[in-house]
């Protein structure tokens, strides 16, 4: 009879021991929240450079500084995310050659040495990188200019003008009013009213119309495959959207008015516009994004894997 | 009593390929959106140039519930003059009403449409009417018990500017997780469902399902195709199909996730399986053959296609399947085939395909970064028997409705929030 119940017992242990973490989870409450949804969630291309100054302005606002002047250099103890040190400059010769704290340079600045910046690099004026340099992440309140090579980890946020004279990494996020790629960059996404290598006109619409040669497509396009299209011969306006499953290459004098989308990689080449002025547009692909120039794209690129554009 | 011995056994054995079916779709689906390419949705897509958009949110006695989702539509981000709300006042008793006219006096484009008197009741007659006022290119549905964030209904519309696309499906994700037993595992349980089964299906150019809420669809193909057949409980599956059998595809959109309300009580929680499994074969018996003969879908859209729309016949195959294994087993008659082969078969299936739904939820878990929720795992073993109960009770009525073609009664979910 004892063998009996202790066999009932073991059986009951066993039976019922699937279950202990379960009701454990259960009683403790330990991952009970749903997933986190934030209600405030919207698509901003700018986020990271707004955020991040968003939290310096209110930094500063709770210090009560308004401007930042002498002595110099300054290091104040803010709170961002966390409680930081940050470096506020007005020389570039008082930056060592690699800083781990935030740095605000407190008006236009030419960098001529080379620097590694390990977390963000802030210029409250213009900024140039006449030589190497390496930032976490940059934001420039005026117009930005990169004759050297750069290499920026994460994000860029230039309130005026960035030209890439150079070669230069951008990161992951770069937002500018205009960006003019006059050397060869690459990044993931990039937003500007305008994103080129060329100020002249690309494609002059009314002058191909009357020419007679333009092959004009107007409507929406879903392609299952890949699709090319060549405008080596004839120019080519497409007034509408292209959304593709393959690859897609666009080549020679062609205006997409619409949006390019592909599940896999994208080519422009040698011409291509995408979009028209004063209006966004995007250019977004789940595999690479390939720009040689001239091009221009007016409105947004997105790349979950890399965009490399040149002249 | 030979040939019924044989039918108990060739059921058996027909239950277990139909099972067999299901694992393999299952892992497949799970191993996809683990170690597989991630199909690209359109929200990074950015683009003035967007559609006009009717809201439309189905409303019976939802006082409770109507100012939350009212407050944060007027909320979104997306441009007004593009947009317009629908609250579909369906036969309230309570103070709905009174709550959707002053919204719509504060605010210009909040259109309420108030069905009284001899109108029939209904989700799809509801959305039948409201479909003929809505004034935008793309309609988007929410529940009333939903949560929508400030950016979503941009999100949902950015896929219309694919021409394929007909419908959109977004994520799914109760609020009050923490609330009960039944709550986390419902929880858990549309993890699995969102996070792995629909991106993958979505991931393989299979058939994601659109969901009737927190979801949208192309007005000029709903009216094309006649609207919503108001016999149909499962409005939203109907509509999966009609899109697909009609060339057109549903976009799946994980990012878009809105918080719901899950029922908190098991007896509501049984009436709303009930429905949904009602609703869900009535369409099976309406779809299967045009699924089979249709030239839109490609075989394996077909396969997913004919599996997506037995799901909620499946737990009455199992049911019919444990009877059928008493009978056998009373009969003295388990030995269903005498392979050695065959039993290895039977102890790989019960040791490693059984855990094929288990598997999905586990890796939506770890996905979701929750991953203390696992642990809850080993109690969806009741929800499976649970489901099996309700589940075959709506594949009864549902069989009834097509025998009998009586009137369908819409029966609201009820609501747990305090207003």
């Amino acid at each position: 009879m004892p063998e009996f119940i202790l066999l009932v017992v073991l059986f009951s242990i066993f039976l019922f021991l699937p279950f202990v973490p379960s009701i454990i989870e259960l009683f403790l409450k330990r991952d009970a929240k749903p997933i986190s949804i934030d209600p405030e969630r919207k698509k901003e291309p700018d986020y990271f450079g707004k955020s991040f100054i968003n939290l310096l302005a209110t930094a500063l606002k709770d210090l009560k500084i308004q401007e930042v002047e002498k002595p110099n250099p300054v290091y104040l103890k803010l709170k961002l995310n966390r409680e930081e040190w940050i470096g506020f400059l007005n020389d570039e010769d008082l930056a060592e050659n690699t800083i781990d704290t935030p740095v605000i340079f407190t008006k236009d600045t030419v960098f001529l040495q080379n620097h590694t910046f390990k977390r963000e690099l802030v210029v409250f004026g213009n900024a140039v990188f006449k030589n190497t340099c390496i930032a976490r992440s940059l934001y420039v309140k005026e117009d930005c200019v990169i004759e050297a090579p750069v290499r920026i980890a994460r994000w860029v946020h230039v309130e005026g003008t960035l030209i890439v004279n150079s070669s230069a990494d951008l990161g992951v996020s770069v937002y500018a009013r205009e960006i003019k790629i006059r050397g060869w960059a690459t990044f993931k996404r990039a937003y500007a009213k305008k994103i080129d290598t060329s100020d002249e006109p690309l494609i002059d619409k009314e002058k191909e119309n009357n020419t007679g040669r333009v092959i004009n497509l107007k409507g929406n396009f879903g392609i299952t495959g890949n699709i090319s299209i060549g405008g080596k011969e004839r120019p080519v306006f497409v007034d509408g959207d292209i959304f593709c499953d393959g690859d897609v290459q666009i080549e020679g004098e062609v205006w997409i008015k619409g949006d390019v989308f592909s599940q896999k990689s994208i080519t422009l080449k040698n011409g291509v516009v995408v979009g028209e002025e004063g209006k966004v547009k995007s250019v977004v692909a789940r595999g690479e994004i390939l720009i040689e120039g001239p091009f221009r794209i007016y409105g947004y690129i997105h790349s979950e894997k890399r965009v490399e554009a040149s002249p | 009593m030979g040939f019924l011995i044989f039918l108990l056994k060739a059921y058996m054995v027909f239950l277990m390929l139909v099972l067999l079916l299901y694992i393999i779709r299952h892992y497949t689906f799970t191993l996809n959106r683990a170690l597989g390419k991630q199909r690209l949705y359109y929200q990074d897509v950015l683009d003035e140039d967007l559609p006009t958009v009717s809201v439309l949110v189905p409303m019976h006695n939802e006082e409770k519930v109507a100012s939350h989702i009212l407050d944060l539509l007027v909320a979104s981000d997306y441009p007004k003059e593009k947009l317009e709300i629908i609250p579909i006042n369906d036969h309230s008793t309570d103070r709905t009403k009174e709550i959707l006219e002053e919204y719509a006096q504060k605010y210009p484009f909040i259109r309420p449409l108030h069905r009284y008197g001899d109108l029939p009741r209904g989700k799809q007659n509801g959305l039948n009417d409201a479909l003929k006022i809505a004034k935008g290119e793309v309609i988007i549905v929410y529940d009333a018990d939903y949560l929508p964030p400030k950016g979503q209904i941009r999100t949902l519309a950015i896929a219309f500017k694919d021409p394929r696309v007909g419908a959109v499906m977004g994520r799914v994700v109760p609020v009050n997780a923490g609330k009960n037993l039944l709550t986390r595992l419902l929880d858990i349980e549309r993890s699995g469902g969102y996070q792995v089964d629909q991106q993958a299906r979505y991931n393989l150019n299979l058939i994601p399902q659109y969901g009737g809420t927190v979801g949208g669809f192309r007005k000029s193909v709903v009216m094309e195709l006649g609207g919503f057949d108001p016999r149909i409980l499962a409005e939203d599956t109907e509509l999966t199909y009609k899109i697909y059998l009609n060339g057109y595809k549903v976009a799946y959109a994980n990012s878009a996730e809105c918080y719901e309300e899950a029922p908190e009580d098991w007896n509501v929680r049984a009436r709303q399986l009930r429905r949904w499994s009602r609703g869900h074969n009535q369409v099976m018996f309406k779809y299967f053959i045009p699924t089979i003969l249709s030239k839109n879908l490609n075989f394996w859209q077909k396969i997913d296609g004919l599996l997506l729309l037995a799901i909620y016949m499946q737990p009455f195959l199992i049911f019919l399947g444990l009877l059928d294994s008493l009978l056998l087993f009373f009969l003295g008659e388990m030995e269903i085939a005498s392979s050695y082969l065959f039993l290895l078969f039977m102890f790989a299936h019960n040791s490693f395909g059984n855990f094929a739904p288990f598997f999905e939820i586990g890796t939506a878990l770890v996905l979701d970064g929750s991953k203390e929720k696992v642990f809850l795992l080993p109690l969806m073993f009741f929800e499976f028997i649970f489901n099996i109960i309700y589940a075959s009770l709506g594949f009864v009525d549902a069989v009834m409705d097509l025998i009998t073609k009586r009137t369908i009664i819409w029966q609201k979910t009820e609501r747990f929030r305090n207003a």
